[in-house]
């Protein structure tokens, strides 16, 4: 175990903020792109998935989480029958995104109430710190 | 801002080595240095905090969070050295009611 500075928490619930305001990021643009269509043979738009690692404890810094790093969703992507488009293939089909929607909307809720506990913890964090402040005094 | 944390955390073994030192003298540094040293570091964490501020209301490449988490850890800063300044003046106002 190492001794970690005295603001750590606080420092540790940065990072927690700063991971979920990137994963709230990543699912907005990956919704952002639920339309995003493209010629068969392409490569369609991929919904981007941010993997999670943790920061070691054992430092002073205390801990935390960081973007380990990003991946694209495997799968086929839909077909679109589009004729009149430019960009659809001979058959007149176009391929959609691969995004689950719903699943991106299931990310979004979860990254915005993690976010939401890392601000409980940031605030508890600093408040503790006032209150033992006020140990001093009579 | 790793530097400022460290640092930050002489303060907080500032009132035990002042203590040590204040009753054996055996310790060199004086209060008034460590409290120097204590609010040099304050110091840092106030510019650092204000040079994001800065940085953030020009539209700069930061983010609130961290603008929050430096101007939080400076005020906290401020307000732990604050005390300590506190007991010392404490202290020396025991020592200056002693009737000889």
């Amino acid at each position: 175990m190492s001794v970690h500075g005295p603001f750590s928490s606080i420092d540790v619930a940065r990072t927690g903020l700063g991971f979920n305001k990137y994963w709230l990021d990543t699912v907005s643009h990956n919704i952002a792109n639920l339309n995003t269509m493209s010629t068969p043979g392409q490569d369609p738009f991929r919904a981007r998935m941010v993997i999670a690692m943790p920061i070691s404890p054992d430092t002073s810094f205390g801990g935390g989480v960081q973007v380990a790093q990003v991946v694209n969703q495997e799968g086929d992507a839909p077909m679109v029958y589009a004729p009149d488009d430019p960009r659809s293939d001979e058959d007149g089909y176009m391929q959609g995104a691969v995004v689950d929607l719903a699943g991106q909307m299931g990310d979004m809720i979860l990254a915005s109430r993690t976010y939401q506990a890392n601000m409980s913890v940031f605030k508890e964090a600093r408040e503790a710190l006032e209150a033992t402040t006020s140990l001093g005094r009579r | 801002m790793a530097g400022a944390i460290a640092s930050v955390g002489s303060i907080g073994g500032l009132g035990a080595s002042s203590g040590a030192g204040a009753a054996t003298g055996a310790s060199g540094l004086k209060f008034g240095d460590l409290l120097t040293r204590g609010l040099d570091s304050v110091s840092s964490m106030e510019s650092n905090a204000d040079a994001l501020t800065a940085s953030f209301a020009a539209g700069g490449n930061v983010q609130i969070y961290d603008v929050m988490a430096a101007t939080s850890k400076a005020n906290l800063g401020m307000t732990i050295t604050n005390e300590i300044r506190n007991k010392a003046i404490e202290a020396y106002q025991a020592i200056i009611s002693i009737q000889v």
